[in-house]
């Protein structure tokens, strides 16, 4: 038992303990960073909730259960950019040790297999902030619905809606998973390359990016005829590159991370 | 039939061949060089700031790689960065950060990746230096943060220990109770490798002395009692005729330190590491000659 | 601070602090001294020092060797320290004590006067 832990292949108990231990030394910090995300997902849900029922008890004529909250669409907007907002900045976090000197050699040489170096980091600052936020999202408006069901003449309805209804839904979260995979990976990407000011070095990229893009369509926007007319192949395409795009940034950022030295 | 099994036994070795390494915007620091650091003992790797010696360790620790050649221990790259390898590598540099929370904790949490970690020598060691498990480690001070470290860093027992400048931001009791520790902590299963510019804060706990010259060769790389055998260093009064084999002197109160070459009639002295440092400085070529002409 | 004097072989100077201890009483004959490691950590030293420290000890019959529970003090350790010391004082003291008188222009007769006067004024 006592050699097992430094067998050089990939552990899944070692892996645990990497991801115990690089939470419970950053305890503190983790706990504000959830609470920050806990309380602007709340007070985003407060203004909207104080705007867009702020008539109801002038034309509560209009207000019954046959109109639809006024609420849900703003919510579900604000979550949608708030989300991806909150994926990006943690996963510009993902390699922060790497910024010093220091910090790069608590990385290197703590043992375990580069992997599960990778993973530990990618866990909990790529996939741990985006289900904490979608379960912050879900309870608090959970609550919402409750008080606003209780407290007004108006049928509240949640902001995660019912996926299952039809397929054109499927397919939209389909791809704003993907899409927010995509983003997270990309962020993940630039904090390995360049540790410092991750954030807005990759919102400096995307601008450009954006800028480029734009002035291809505009120039050369013929290229997608071919999929003016075939919507669901444009959708597969679309999904199908996001995807392949964050999967290409998750293995290249792998490799970077690999050949990091001090 | 006959069978015949080599065992190839590298006794925790550390081997560096053909190293050539220059980071990517600088200077070239190491050329072609070949070094062994057997296990066991104190090594002591000196030489002024910026000569390379902390790359050196980083390059030992697999921190670095190198441009070409191989740094291995136990015949195995130490820049793969395999777990087996890393949980016998512990290395303190000059710089490190603890996170804030309690030293129990840190161990707690650290401690399982090494399977020969200690906690009874933790406790003692921690003792030695006066320091509390119970206090968050933030509020340490430079000198307290040091000794955690160190305490932490030798009751993992890892068969090579590299230490950077150790004595560094710790006061006159501080390396005192560094050189007790250090001391006392001594086996044949450990090699420690402590580099310095503080040549008097560890002269007195080395086995083992290398000292880079400017290219980034070993001038001197040999152990405490072959120079003991070697060189004889005196303090020769004012007016005292001089030793015959004399290579080297300087001034000093009430005379010259002289190094000189160890007859059959000279007695054995203990090494003057700081007039030895100086000889390699400014006579490497001379002193090499000297000590590997065995 | 261990002030460590330039020259004398740091392992002689253990010795003759620990001898200097013995010959004060303790530890006194017949009990046991510190470890070999202990010797190290508290003179700062490497460990193979202290061990030569412990040998030489051991060669000049001040302390002996018990398998397994460590260094004793001989039970006719003060002598031998009393003649070890002599011994150690006319291979290398004494060439830098008259080294010092000669070259101050001190001859034998005047040397012979200071160190009567000296006895002389501790028998008082």
């Amino acid at each position: 038992m006592d050699n097992y832990i430094t067998q050089d292949k990939f552990l899944w108990s070692r892996l645990w303990m990497h991801i115990k231990r690089e939470i419970l030394s950053n305890i503190k910090q983790i706990r504000w960073q959830l609470a920050l995300i806990v309380g602007v997902v709340l007070i985003s849900e407060i203004l909207i909730c104080s705007n867009a029922y702020d008539n109801w008890k002038q034309n509560d004529a209009f207000y019954n259960s046959a109109f639809q909250d006024p609420a849900q669409v703003p919510i579900l907007l604000a979550m949608i950019a708030l989300g991806l907002f909150i994926v990006a900045i943690a996963a510009s976090m993902t390699f922060s040790p790497l910024r010093t000197k220091a910090g790069k050699i608590n990385q290197l040489m703590s043992v375990g297999t580069s992997a599960e170096k990778f993973w530990t980091r990618v866990l909990i600052y790529n996939v741990a902030p985006a289900l904490f936020f979608l379960t912050s999202v879900c309870i608090i408006d959970l609550i919402r619905c409750l008080l606003v069901d209780s407290i007004m003449p108006i049928k509240a309805q949640f902001v995660i809606i019912n996926p299952f209804i039809d397929e054109t839904r499927v397919k939209a979260i389909l791809l704003f998973c993907s899409f927010t995979a995509c983003v997270s990976s990309f962020f993940t990407t630039v904090s390995v390359y360049s540790p410092k000011h991750t954030f807005l070095k990759g919102v400096c990229i995307i601008i450009a990016l954006q800028t480029l893009g734009s002035w291809f369509l505009f120039k050369y926007g013929s290229i997608l005829r071919p999929w003016e007319h075939h919507l669901d192949l444009a959708y597969w395409t679309a999904l199908g590159v996001v995807t392949a795009i964050a999967v290409v940034l998750s293995v290249v950022s792998y490799i970077k991370y690999k050949e990091t030295e001090l | 039939m006959q069978c015949t099994i080599t065992l190839i036994h590298y006794n925790n070795m550390i081997e560096i061949k053909n190293l050539s390494f220059g980071y990517p915007k600088g200077r070239r620091v190491f050329n072609d060089l070949n070094l062994t650091v057997e296990q066991g003992g104190i090594y002591g790797l000196l030489g002024p700031n910026g000569q390379g010696k902390s790359t050196l360790l980083y390059l030992i620790s697999g921190l670095l790689r190198p441009n070409e050649g191989k740094v291995t221990l136990n015949g195995t790259s130490t820049g793969l960065r395999l777990p087996l390898i890393l949980s016998k590598i512990f290395i303190v540099p000059e710089e490190f950060t603890l996170p804030a929370i309690t030293m129990k904790e840190f161990c707690l949490l650290n401690a399982p990746f090494y399977p020969k970690f200690s906690f009874d020598e933790l406790s003692e060691n921690l003792k030695a230096f006066g320091l509390d498990t119970d206090i968050n480690m933030a509020s340490f001070s430079m000198g307290q943060k040091k000794k955690a470290f160190l305490s932490f860093a030798l009751a993992c027992n890892t068969e090579i220990l590299l230490l950077d400048e150790p004595t560094n931001g710790l006061d006159v009791t501080g390396k005192a109770d560094f050189r007790r520790f250090i001391a006392s902590h001594m086996n044949d299963n450990r090699t420690i490798i402590i580099s310095t510019h503080q040549i008097h804060d560890v002269e007195k706990l080395l086995d083992h002395i290398i000292i880079l010259g400017k290219d980034g060769l070993p001038v001197i790389n040999s152990p405490v009692s072959l120079i003991a055998d070697k060189l004889c260093f005196e303090m020769i009064a004012n007016g005292v005729k001089p030793s015959q084999n004399e290579i080297f002197s300087k001034p000093t109160f009430g005379g010259n330190n002289i190094i000189s070459v160890r007859t059959d009639e000279s007695p054995e002295t203990e090494i003057n590491l700081e007039m030895l440092y100086e000889l390699a400085a400014e006579k490497p070529s001379e002193i090499k000659q000297i000590l590997l002409n065995n | 601070m261990i002030n460590f004097d330039n020259n004398k072989p740091i392992y002689l100077q253990i010795a003759d602090d620990i001898t200097d201890h013995i010959a004060l009483g303790h530890p006194a004959p017949e009990e046991r001294i510190a470890s070999v490691r202990d010797i190290a950590a508290q003179y700062q030293v490497n460990a193979n020092t202290a061990m030569r420290s412990v040998e030489y000890l051991q060669s000049k019959d001040i302390i002996y060797n018990r398998r397994g529970i460590g260094y004793f003090v001989a039970a006719d350790a003060v002598q031998r320290i009393m003649i070890n010391r002599r011994e150690q004082f006319m291979n290398s003291e004494i060439d830098y004590f008259f080294n010092r008188l000669s070259m101050l222009g001190f001859s034998p007769d005047e040397v012979k006067e200071m160190f009567q006067n000296y006895i002389n004024k501790i028998e008082k």
